[in-house]
């Protein structure tokens, strides 16, 4: 089992081998069509299961000698917003565990790379810094990554007010973010003390339980699809 | 006469119904529908609709190589559905019997 691959990844790889396979005009269709689907708040898992019947649905047009449009025989925007309507919606956890992970996994590089900087004391603790990047790697990946790049991708479908929108919350997003990493602290503050060695050790072992979390996840998640 | 609005109660039966036969997927039910009548459906009417029948529990769905070649989305009927369906009926025949008394009764007059 490796800590960064699980059977979400596998099948997003598997999608991108099968989608270089499509004609040129089925892609085009396609990537238009979940690039769409992706602005709306959509179950990860189930939207790569929806593309890999998708893709096998352009596959099949191809072989047929019929466009991929005429086999899907809507149109492709009605199509996605009865996906929608029909609940491809993502679970709470499907949020919370990569972000746990991303604020674990940052908080103990934050720690080991300041206690490795001033050569490992003995009596240490974790930081008010280390906590609030903590908190930025939550900003970042949840509100901003995700947000953000579901915003950009919605952004080539809206028209010209939502544009201008969709600009001023990324301008808020980014002068917020800039401001929270502006303002951090530079002295050091403990919020917890302790054993330096002892701490790490910890926060060590909370990054490997909230990777092997998320593959678990991802793993269990999986098995509600019979995707393979 | 717009047929839609009386499409959408009774199309989710017969796709049960169709399924029901024997596991099959997207293309294969179009093809069943439409020697049955329903010339308008096409998949990307259907893929939905399989969509929120799966959701509800009422038809499973596994990854199967499709005759043409690409793996497609097998689908069979669930002990829910099978109940479903036999519930279908006879809500379809008891509103069958109601709408024929009624344009019976129209006729006799």
């Amino acid at each position: 089992m490796s800590l960064f691959y699980n059977n979400y990844k596998r099948l997003v790889q598997e999608n991108n081998d099968a989608y270089s396979e499509i004609p040129i005009k089925s892609y085009k269709v396609l990537d238009n069509m979940f690039k769409y689907l992706e602005t709306f708040e959509v179950s990860l898992f189930e939207l790569e299961v929806i593309k890999k019947d998708l893709i096998g649905l352009a596959k099949e047009a191809d072989r047929e000698g019929v466009t991929f449009v005429d086999k899907l025989g809507v149109p492709e925007k009605e199509f996605c917003d009865s996906l929608v309507k029909d609940g491809i919606r993502p679970s709470h956890l499907e949020h919370a565990i990569p972000v746990a992970r991303t604020i674990a996994v940052v908080m103990f590089l934050c720690y080991t790379f300041f206690w490795l900087w001033q050569g490992m004391p003995a009596e240490y603790g974790v930081s008010v810094f280390v906590v609030e990047m903590g908190l930025a790697a939550w900003l970042f990946d949840c509100a901003m990554l995700r947000r953000l790049e579901r915003k950009r991708k919605a952004y080539s479908f809206a028209g010209a007010d939502k544009k201008k929108k969709t600009f001023y919350d990324l301008l808020m997003g980014l002068i917020i973010f800039l401001i929270i990493i502006l303002e951090l602290p530079g002295n050091i503050e403990f919020i917890i003390r302790g054993d330096g060695r002892v701490i790490f050790f910890i926060l060590f072992m909370l990054s490997i339980a909230a990777l092997f979390g998320n593959i678990y996840y991802w793993d269990k998640r999986s098995e509600e699809y019979d995707w393979r | 006469m717009d047929k839609s609005q009386m499409m959408k109660g009774i199309l989710e039966g017969c796709i049960l119904k169709v399924i029901d036969k024997s596991e099959t997927y997207g293309y294969e039910i179009v093809e069943q529908l439409k020697r049955y009548g329903f010339t308008d459906v096409k998949e990307g009417t259907l893929y939905p609709l399989l969509l929120r029948l799966e959701k509800k529990g009422l038809i499973a769905a596994t990854f199967k190589p499709s005759p043409l070649g690409p793996r497609r989305k097998y689908y069979n009927l669930t002990e829910q559905g099978k109940e479903y369906v036999i519930g279908f009926y006879e809500v379809w025949n008891e509103v069958r019997r109601t709408v024929e008394g009624i344009f019976g009764k129209e006729d006799e007059r």
